[in-house]
């Protein structure tokens, strides 16, 4: 369904991407992991239209990506923006209209009615935006945002979501409840894209993953394939055994900064689900992605 | 959140596209500017002066460029410190194409406006790349540009001391050359542009300017095509302007650059956030207020610049959400009891706030 060739890209001088090769086929969950700075974030926004490649091709079904945001949208692939992006001063239910406005734009009463009935949906998946529907999106807590978000982004009937660290500063609990509405997604015909620090949780739910550091993809394979391989455990996933700060040798200095910011705890429980420590989360103010900025979240 | 809650009622009403005149809030905008009509109607009968018409007649100008302008900050959150170039604009189209090339006023008007759309599209596609500060910077630069071209070039413009011999406008043989008939004319204008603006507000594109002034990259996420939403809404609101400066030139017949400067631009804006920002009704607030009060208040006239400026400052740290919102917001505190914050909100549990 998507696929990436060899795609490269630079911010100014700086190269941030080198030929990176990725694909997310239909009803697929695919995970991307890595540390910060290492490309994620700008991986995603050239799927979405932000930024176009240096070099290299980026194919939907086999043809060219539409160049704008929009027509990207339309042929659905949405992004849930890190850090939310809700539209605070708009309501929740105002929000979610906003996920169909091309939709709604394109018009006509079936499209509306269509609209109606998704909506009535996303309140089924995620019933707590149904308590606040009239309430303006500022006044929700971070894990509902994250939610609304996400709501938002399926209002535009995507063939494929892409997630941008939904974890990101959320509860252990609130994770879980977001990585169950993942992990159900391509059953419901939508393929993900799932961009995540959190290694172990993305895996649990993902088909394939791909691990990339400094702007270079350094595995791919089935989440098995990758929670079982004891180096890429040891390297990207936290150290065995509990044991802390395992270096290892031949791979990217930055690794280093993962294994130990890893938390011992997320060792044994690999599948059993979201809510396990963020293995990468130790480096969480590293932050030197230039579009990150402040846009982690505003606090309302 | 584990517990399926069936969706509250609300959430089966049908979704926004009917058509924008037929919604409650449609019909309160309906009752809300016939009373003003009425209002605009009536008053004539109590007023005495031609000095009284005068300051209507420039509330109801400036009405029409802060309701352009409410629809750029208000709605899309875009802030112009330029519009006095696109009123002075306006204005000196107007003035120069009427009275040195004998066109008729209507049509200077219109080709005027036509001249600025093209020209705050040429000003809006870099500029409203920008955000915040270097926006303002950017308009606020427009503007002395556009200044600085009204006075040095005086054998067309009339250089500092302004351009006299505007004729009026006039229908049917009927002249809007009195303060008595130009308010008719300029009440008019001002409250039909309120109807589309109100429209625009209430439409599809409106939320999608509004989702913009909250997150642009959401509503990129969404589908909107921002750029060339705020260029276009950038373009409406300085044909507002622009409408509103011709009206000014032929009615005062005379221009004058200073008129036109971005100390204008700042009473502009100051208008729009006293008012209330995203609120038409809180532009004709802001309008009134701060055209009405200068006159009279005599110390105004003096250090008008100044009181501008502190206004602004108090607005922007007391009431940065402007008059109105604050009035409901107080009015709502006094019906609730004291001490009850009108945004105390019950956050939602399990959650860590970074």
């Amino acid at each position: 369904m998507l696929e990436l060739r060899d795609v490269s890209f630079s911010y100014g001088g700086a190269k941030v991407l080198f030929d990176v090769s990725l694909s997310v086929g239909a009803g697929e969950a695919v995970c991307l992991l890595g540390m910060n700075g290492a490309g994620k974030t700008t991986l995603l926004s050239l799927v979405s239209g932000l930024a176009r490649p240096a070099s290299g091709s980026i194919l939907l079904d086999g043809a060219p990506l539409p160049p704008r945001p929009a027509g990207i949208v339309a042929a659905g692939v949405v992004q849930v923006p890190e850090g939310r992006r809700v539209f605070t001063q708009l309501s929740v239910r105002e929000n979610l209209e906003m996920g169909a406005y091309l939709r709604l734009k394109k018009g006509g009463r079936a499209g509306r009615a269509a609209v109606t009935d998704d909506l009535a949906r996303m309140l089924d998946l995620f019933p707590v935006l149904g308590e606040r529907i009239g309430q303006p999106a500022g006044n929700l807590s971070g894990g509902e945002q994250q939610m609304l978000a996400m709501g938002r982004a399926l209002m535009a009937r995507p063939r494929l979501l892409l997630l941008d660290e939904p974890s990101l500063g959320l509860a252990p609990r609130v994770t879980a409840a977001i990585f169950r509405v993942v992990r159900d997604l391509p059953s419901m015909g939508c393929s993900v894209l799932l961009v995540e620090q959190n290694a172990l949780g993305a895996l649990a739910i993902c088909n394939r993953g791909y691990i990339i550091t400094s702007g270079q993809i350094r595995f791919s394979g089935t989440s098995a394939d990758i929670l079982s391989d004891e180096l890429l455990r040891e390297a990207f996933l936290g150290p065995v055994n509990g044991e802390d700060g395992v270096e290892n040798g031949g791979e990217d200095e930055a690794t280093s900064g993962a294994t130990s910011g890893a938390t011992s705890g997320a060792t044994s429980g690999a599948t059993s689900g979201a809510a396990s420590g963020a293995a990468f989360g130790g480096a969480k103010d590293m932050r030197d992605d230039p579009r990150r900025g402040s846009a982690t979240q505003e606090d309302n | 959140m584990t517990v399926p809650v069936s969706a509250p009622s609300s959430a089966s009403a049908p979704v926004t596209g009917r058509h924008p005149l037929f919604t409650p809030s449609a019909r309160r905008f309906a009752h809300g500017w016939l009373a003003l009509a009425v209002a605009v109607a009536l008053l004539p009968l109590a007023l005495r002066s031609g000095y009284q018409f005068t300051v209507l007649n420039v509330v109801a100008v400036n009405l029409i460029v802060v309701t352009g302008l409410n629809l750029l900050m208000g709605y899309a959150g875009q802030i112009s410190y330029g519009h006095a170039a696109f009123f002075g604009m306006g204005a000196y189209g107007s003035a120069i194409l009427s009275a040195t090339h004998g066109v008729d006023p209507w049509l200077a008007m219109s080709v005027s406006a036509s001249g600025v759309a093209v020209a705050a599209a040429v000003v809006g596609v870099p500029t409203l790349r920008l955000k915040g500060n270097y926006l303002v910077m950017a308009t606020l630069g427009f503007n002395l540009i556009v200044d600085v071209i009204l006075v040095q070039w005086s054998e067309v413009t009339g250089g500092s001391s302004g351009f006299v011999g505007v004729p009026p406008l006039a229908v049917a043989g009927i002249s809007f050359d009195t303060d008595r008939s130009f308010y008719w004319l300029a009440w008019g204008v001002a409250l039909l542009l309120l109807i589309p603006a109100r429209n625009l507000v209430h439409s599809p594109v409106g939320r999608a300017l509004r989702a913009i002034h909250d997150s642009e990259p959401g509503a990129e996420a969404c589908g909107v095509p921002t750029a060339s939403y705020k260029v276009q809404v950038f373009v409406l609101s300085a044909v507002f302007a622009s409408l509103a400066g011709s009206l000014h030139a032929h009615y005062l017949g005379i221009v004058a650059p200073k008129t036109f400067d971005i100390f204008k631009s700042v009473e502009f804006v100051t208008m729009c956030l006293i008012g209330g920002m995203g609120s038409l009704w809180g532009g004709l607030a802001g309008a009134l207020l701060l055209t009405v009060l200068p006159q009279m208040l005599g110390v105004f006239e003096e250090h008008h610049d100044l009181i501008f400026g502190a206004i602004l400052l108090f607005m922007l740290i007391f009431m940065p959400r402007g008059v109105s919102p604050w009035l409901r917001e107080m009015a709502g505190r006094v019906r609730r009891g004291p001490g009850v914050s009108s945004d105390s909100r019950d956050r939602g549990d399990g959650e860590a706030r970074p």
